[in-house]
């Protein structure tokens, strides 16, 4: 029975099952496969999410990566193998046509996050206006997020750093990646550094918003356009959207 | 042997109380450094009592920093930036604790701490070294390189 389930079911209830969907799915009595993390969002609050448009975003070009990586202080140690990365660009290459996107990729701030689902010490979290973090205060750098999120969103940190900005601290032993630039949003600001830039060369591929409000410029990009989500399959509802892919 | 106590108006309880006290009464002090180690505050009046942010600096840290990190709810009074602002100037450096306010007074105490192993010990507005500017120009370029190559690159990717 789920601990979670303080109160007590009835016999034909467990027998017939009708408290599995508290506790995901039942195996078998008292044995559930999973159980997803706490949808901490409220309806009535926002959720910020991003839209981004393959079409728009140009081959080649990293304003993205190179805005967040300084508006976070994120540099390489001269090690590639094991440098932070908060965002990447992906190059993909459709087999059938030959027909290529590039575009960025990063933490897609999932609704059912599973960095969240296998954290032992709940340094992953889920905020309530849905941006996923690490608290870097209880993280114990066991890196079990970094395996179960499908997205390979997240880095290790293995080295003493040095020279961190103020609202972005990092340190070596704990998990960290995208924070959709929390301090932004913390701040009033309702934009990111990576969707400025992106802006502000041209390309205008990116769309920051709340996507629980209807009136929101990218809740109504969505609506009228549709998008898509990469693995949509898993079921995690990332906020993270694409459309031409 | 409790006749002569009691003689002496003194009871057992008392005396052990006594003791206690005594023993308590240099506990939850903190010895400030002398006022040479002490850099000055830049701001003209800190967010509480001195003898409140004395004793009880961390627990203030550690109660909202859950409040800060987990829901977005910042008290900019409390705040570990607002702290670091104020209290460091832009010239300290962490390698010379009396030049840095936290790291003198902790120096002092022979108290640990780990902030500084993540949080940057230095005050937002202190004007980088030139040479820390072009460092991360370099290293993002270098970042970006290195991973320009196939290494990232999907073939393909799946939609359901």
């Amino acid at each position: 029975m789920s601990s979670d389930n303080s109160a007590p079911l009835s016999r034909r209830q467990f027998i017939t099952g009708a408290a599995a969907a508290v506790a995901g799915l039942t195996i078998a009595p008292g044995v559930f496969l999973l159980k997803p993390a706490e949808a901490a969002q409220k309806a009535d609050g926002p959720r910020w999410g991003l839209l981004i448009d393959t079409s728009k975003c140009a081959d080649g070009c990293t304003a993205c990566v190179r805005a967040c990586h300084e508006e976070n202080g994120v540099r390489s140690l001269g090690r590639p193998e094991t440098d932070a990365q908060w965002i990447r660009k992906v190059n993909l290459t459709e087999r059938a046509t030959g027909h290529q996107h590039s575009l960025p990729v990063m933490c897609q701030h999932c609704e059912n996050p599973p960095c969240v689902d296998v954290c032992p010490t709940h340094a992953s979290f889920i905020r309530p206006d849905g941006i996923v973090l690490v608290d870097k205060h209880s993280c114990i750098g066991c890196r079990y997020c970094m395996m179960a999120c499908p997205y390979k969103a997240r880095s290790f940190i293995h080295e003493k750093l040095t020279d961190q900005k103020p609202h972005a601290p990092r340190g070596k032993g704990t998990v960290e990646s995208c924070t959709l630039c929390v301090h932004r949003i913390d701040r009033g600001e309702r934009t990111t550094a990576c969707v400025e830039a992106c802006n502000r060369d041209g390309h205008k591929a990116m769309t920051f918003g709340d996507l629980h409000d209807p009136d929101s410029e990218i809740s109504q990009r969505l609506r009228n356009y549709g998008s898509t989500t990469i693995r949509a399959d898993l079921r995690l509802n990332p906020a993270v959207r694409y459309q031409g892919i | 042997m409790p006749s002569v106590l009691t003689r002496a108006g003194l009871s057992l309880p008392a005396l052990l109380a006594g003791l206690v006290f005594f023993a308590l009464s240099g506990c939850g002090k903190v010895e400030p450094p002398p006022a040479s180690l002490l850099a000055e505050a830049r701001g003209d009046q800190c967010v509480e009592p001195t003898d409140v942010m004395r004793r009880e600096h961390m627990q203030i840290l550690m109660h909202e920093r859950d409040e800060a990190k987990r829901y977005g709810r910042r008290n900019p009074d409390h705040s570990f930036v607002g702290c670091v602002d104020c209290h460091v100037s832009p010239t300290a450096n962490r390698e010379d604790p009396s030049t840095h306010f936290c790291m003198a007074c902790h120096e002092f105490n022979a108290v640990r701490m780990d902030c500084f192993q993540c949080h940057t010990d230095r005050p937002s507005d202190a004007a980088p070294a030139s040479h820390r500017n072009v460092d991360l120009h370099e290293s993002i370029e270098r970042h970006l390189a290195a991973h320009a190559d196939a290494s990232t690159n999907a073939v393909e990717v799946s939609i359901p």
